[in-house]
């Protein structure tokens, strides 16, 4: 087979790896960031260390499907400790302003009261629990495909979701506990 | 509450065995004698994801059907698993496909591996780049100060080889060897001719 048929051939194959997980990656990352442009560079950036750093079959499998949301958290995560502490701190501070407008997410990022509220809610956990919980509220993966994804033991994912989950529903009592005082 | 998910909690949980210490008090509404409160209220999220085996499944759901206090804290849980699938409803804003222009620096990575790896390591090769523009120079400045030593030292001599000589020069050449001159230069030697 000649090197330029062999060529077109990894080609097409790559192509077809990012048409079967751009998207699912795309959703995921979003939740992760709340932030469209960043969300599509941590995308751009896990197909890339895709290229450089597989050394297998280049088609969709379960092994290369959690390689890349494994890929795509650790991005995800180097921006967010990078960049996002910065941005977290201005929201915040936004947040506290009685003006306040909702931030700038990226062009075409709009969402409703209840989205920005799930977002601010996740962001009272760890980025790990994030993680789990995105991946298990939303992508709705089971435990051995998160512990397949994270490297955590089943048992691990369980209980770090209990306890975020938990975490959680603290936070809901406190927050309606907070609006019923007000009103 | 134990943040290391290493440790023995998540064991036990596995192994579904009881939880000891200060947990233990919370048992008051032991419905069968098999599990208390506490240890049913850390299945109750695994029990919603419907990651419980069926005999757990079975003993979480008869317990919550008698146990008003774990009842609300499943209802609490439920609540925040509700939260986030609300706010899963900017999913159609969420673009499924990558940008154009990321897209295609995907594709030129794939097209040219070689020039995305100097990229990559550009410090790397701005280093080798340099000393290898520092050794032509190097050595072109080293070639030119033989060659003007050698035109300043060697002096007179002329090696002409008789190709391509001009006939003028040749004729000069001829009348030369023909009258045997007798004007050599002081101390010099006389042009060295191989005309073939």
């Amino acid at each position: 087979m000649s090197n330029k048929r062999r060529e077109s051939e990894k080609k097409l194959a790559f192509e077809a790896v990012v048409a079967r997980y751009e998207a699912q990656l795309l959703r995921y990352a979003v939740r992760l960031m709340f932030d469209h442009d960043t969300a599509q560079d941590v995308v751009q950036d896990t197909f890339i260390k895709l290229l450089r750093h597989w050394k297998g079959q280049m088609e969709p499998s379960a092994h290369m499907s959690n390689w890349l949301y494994r890929v795509a958290h650790n991005r995800a995560v180097d921006y967010l400790r990078k960049e996002s502490r910065r941005s977290l701190l201005h929201r915040r501070q936004a947040a506290e302003r009685p003006d306040h407008t909702p931030p700038n997410r990226g062009e075409g990022f709009r969402v409703s009261a209840a989205a920005e509220a799930a977002a601010e809610a996740l962001l009272i956990l760890n980025h790990r629990e994030q993680q789990l919980v995105i991946l298990k509220v939303y992508e709705e993966k089971s435990y051995r495909e998160i512990s397949g994804i994270t490297g955590l033991t089943v048992g691990n994912v369980g209980y770090i979701l209990h306890h975020a989950m938990k975490k959680l529903a603290r936070h809901l009592r406190e927050e309606s506990n907070t609006d019923g005082t007000k009103s | 509450m134990s943040t290391n998910p290493d440790s023995n909690g998540s064991r036990d949980r596995e192994r579904g065995a009881p939880r000891s210490g200060k947990n233990r008090r919370d048992s008051y509404c032991l419905p069968n004698g098999k599990m208390d409160c506490a240890e049913i209220r850390d299945l109750l999220f695994d029990y919603m994801a419907r990651e419980l085996g069926r005999a757990r499944s079975d003993l979480v759901r008869g317990h919550l059907l008698k146990c008003e206090r774990c009842k609300a804290a499943a209802a609490e849980i439920r609540s925040a698993v509700a939260l986030l699938k609300q706010g899963g409803d900017y999913e159609p804003e969420i673009p499924r496909v990558l940008t154009p222009d990321r897209r295609a620096k995907v594709l030129w990575t794939f097209a040219h591996p070689v020039l995305d790896w100097m990229f990559r390591h550009h410090v790397l090769v701005s280093v080798i780049a340099t000393v290898i523009a520092l050794i032509v120079i190097g050595f072109t400045v080293r070639k030119v100060q033989i060659w003007r030593l050698q035109r300043l030292e060697v002096g007179p001599t002329v090696i002409i080889d008789g190709r391509g000589l001009d006939d003028r020069v040749r004729e000069k050449l001829r009348e030369l060897e023909a009258t045997e001159v007798t004007n050599r230069p002081p101390g010099g030697e006389l042009p060295v001719v191989s005309d073939q």
